[in-house]
C-alpha cells in the first residue's frame, strides 16, 4: 500500500520557487525550515524546505544547500532556475507498518539514499528514508512514519482547499 | 486564486507513468507499490487533439486515494510519451504527469478556456463520447512534466468504481 501524502519538487532557489508556485498553484504562504541538516548515505546535506497542504496532500519544495545534497541536486541542471519532481511520499503512523516498511525496503535490495529521524529536544518526531526508485520510476520514493510525539509536526503548515 | 490558474496540485487524482514494456512494468509496480491488480486496457484508442488519435496499453489501479496509471504507447499520435522513454529501446519506467478530477465538463471547459487565453499548450485535448472530457496542459517548463484534467460523464463514473483498489 502507497498511501500517496507527498509531492516534493527540488529546486534550485527556495524563494523564486515559491513565487511560482504562488503564480502558477495559488499557493499563497508555506512554512519555511532553512539549514536542515538531513543524513544522506553519502553525508549530511543541508536543506532548505518549504511546505504547504492543497487539500488532503502536502506539497513539499526542497532547496539542496550545501553539504552531501547530491541526492537532491543531481535532479537539477548545472545552471539556472529550475524545479523537478524528486519524490513521491508515503506516510503512516503505524509503527507496526513502519517496522514492515523497513524490512521490505532492506530485503529489496535497493539504496536507501537518505535515512533519519527529526527530533526535537531528544524525542523522535518523525522517522524517514528514501528508497532509490530512480531506476524503476525515474524518482524517489519517501517513507514517513509519524510518530506519537510528532503528531503536531504538520501543524503550522498552511493548508489550501483543492479547487 | 484566480481562474486563470489551476496547477497539478489541487485535487490529485492520478499519477501517470510511461513505459515501453507493458508487462515488465506491470510486474515492476506490484514490487514498489505493491499493485495485485490492475484494470487493463489493452488496447485504448482516444482523440489526442485536432482529430489526431494515440493507441496505447493502458493499466489502472488504485494504491490508497491515489489512482497509478501507466501508459505503454503504441502507434499514433504517441510522441508525447514516447519523448521521455531512452531512444535505445531500453527498459523504462517514467513519470509523465499528475492528473486532476474535475466535477462537471463545465469546469473543466472553463479551465481549457483560460489556458487558452493564457497560452498554455495543449498537447492533448479532447474527448471520449459519452466517457469523459480531457486535456494535458505542458507544464514542463516550470516543473518538468504535464498536468492532465479530466472530467468523466455521469455514466462513466459506475467504470470507475471498477478500478481495483490495492
Amino acid at each position: 500500500m502507497f498511501n500517496f501524502f507527498q509531492i516534493a519538487y527540488v529546486v534550485s532557489d527556495l524563494e523564486q520557487a515559491m513565487r511560482a508556485f504562488r503564480a502558477l498553484q495559488g499557493i499563497e504562504r508555506f512554512q519555511t525550515n532553512r539549514d536542515v541538516k538531513i543524513s544522506t548515505s553519502a553525508g549530511p546535506a543541508n536543506l532548505h524546505f518549504a511546505l504547504a497542504f492543497v487539500g488532503p496532500q502536502q506539497v513539499e519544495l526542497i532547496e539542496p544547500a550545501g553539504g552531501a545534497d547530491g541526492a537532491y541536486r543531481d535532479a537539477l541542471p548545472r545552471e539556472g532556475f529550475a524545479m523537478r519532481l524528486h519524490h513521491l511520499g508515503h506516510l503512516t503512523r503505524s509503527d507496526d507498518e513502519w517496522r514492515r516498511i523497513q524490512a521490505t525496503v532492506a530485503a529489496s535490495g535497493r539504496e536507501t539514499a537518505v535515512a533519519g529521524t527529526f527530533e526535537h529536544e531528544g524525542v523522535a518526531l518523525m522517522h524517514y528514508l528514501y528508497v532509490d526508485t530512480r531506476a524503476e520510476l525515474g524518482h524517489y520514493l519517501e517513507y514517513m512514519c509519524q510518530t506519537e510525539a510528532g503528531r503536531d509536526l504538520f501543524a503550522a503548515v498552511p493548508r489550501f482547499l483543492a479547487r | 486564486m484566480s481562474a486563470q490558474v489551476i496547477g497539478p496540485f489541487p485535487g490529485i487524482h492520478q499519477i501517470a507513468y510511461v513505459s515501453n514494456d507493458f508487462e515488465r512494468a506491470i510486474a515492476q509496480f506490484r514490487v514498489t507499490h505493491g499493485i495485485e491488480r490492475f484494470l487493463e486496457l489493452r488496447p485504448i484508442r482516444y482523440e489526442t487533439r485536432d482529430g489526431r488519435e494515440a493507441v496505447c496499453n493502458v493499466a489502472l489501479a488504485y494504491v490508497g486515494a491515489a489512482e497509478i496509471e501507466l501508459i505503454a504507447p503504441l502507434e499514433g499520435d504517441v510522441q508525447i510519451y514516447r519523448d521521455i522513454l531512452p531512444r535505445d529501446g531500453s527498459f523504462a519506467v517514467r513519470f509523465h504527469h499528475l492528473a486532476r478530477l474535475f466535477d462537471t465538463r463545465e469546469a473543466l471547459e472553463e479551465q481549457v478556456a483560460a489556458y487558452r487565453r493564457a497560452g498554455r499548450d495543449l498537447p492533448i485535448n479532447g474527448a471520449s463520447p459519452g466517457s469523459a472530457r480531457y486535456f494535458y496542459a505542458d507544464y514542463r517548463k516550470e516543473v518538468g512534466h504535464y498536468l492532465e484534467g479530466i472530467a468523466y460523464e455521469p455514466q462513466a463514473r459506475a467504470w470507475l468504481a471498477s478500478i481495483p483498489r490495492n
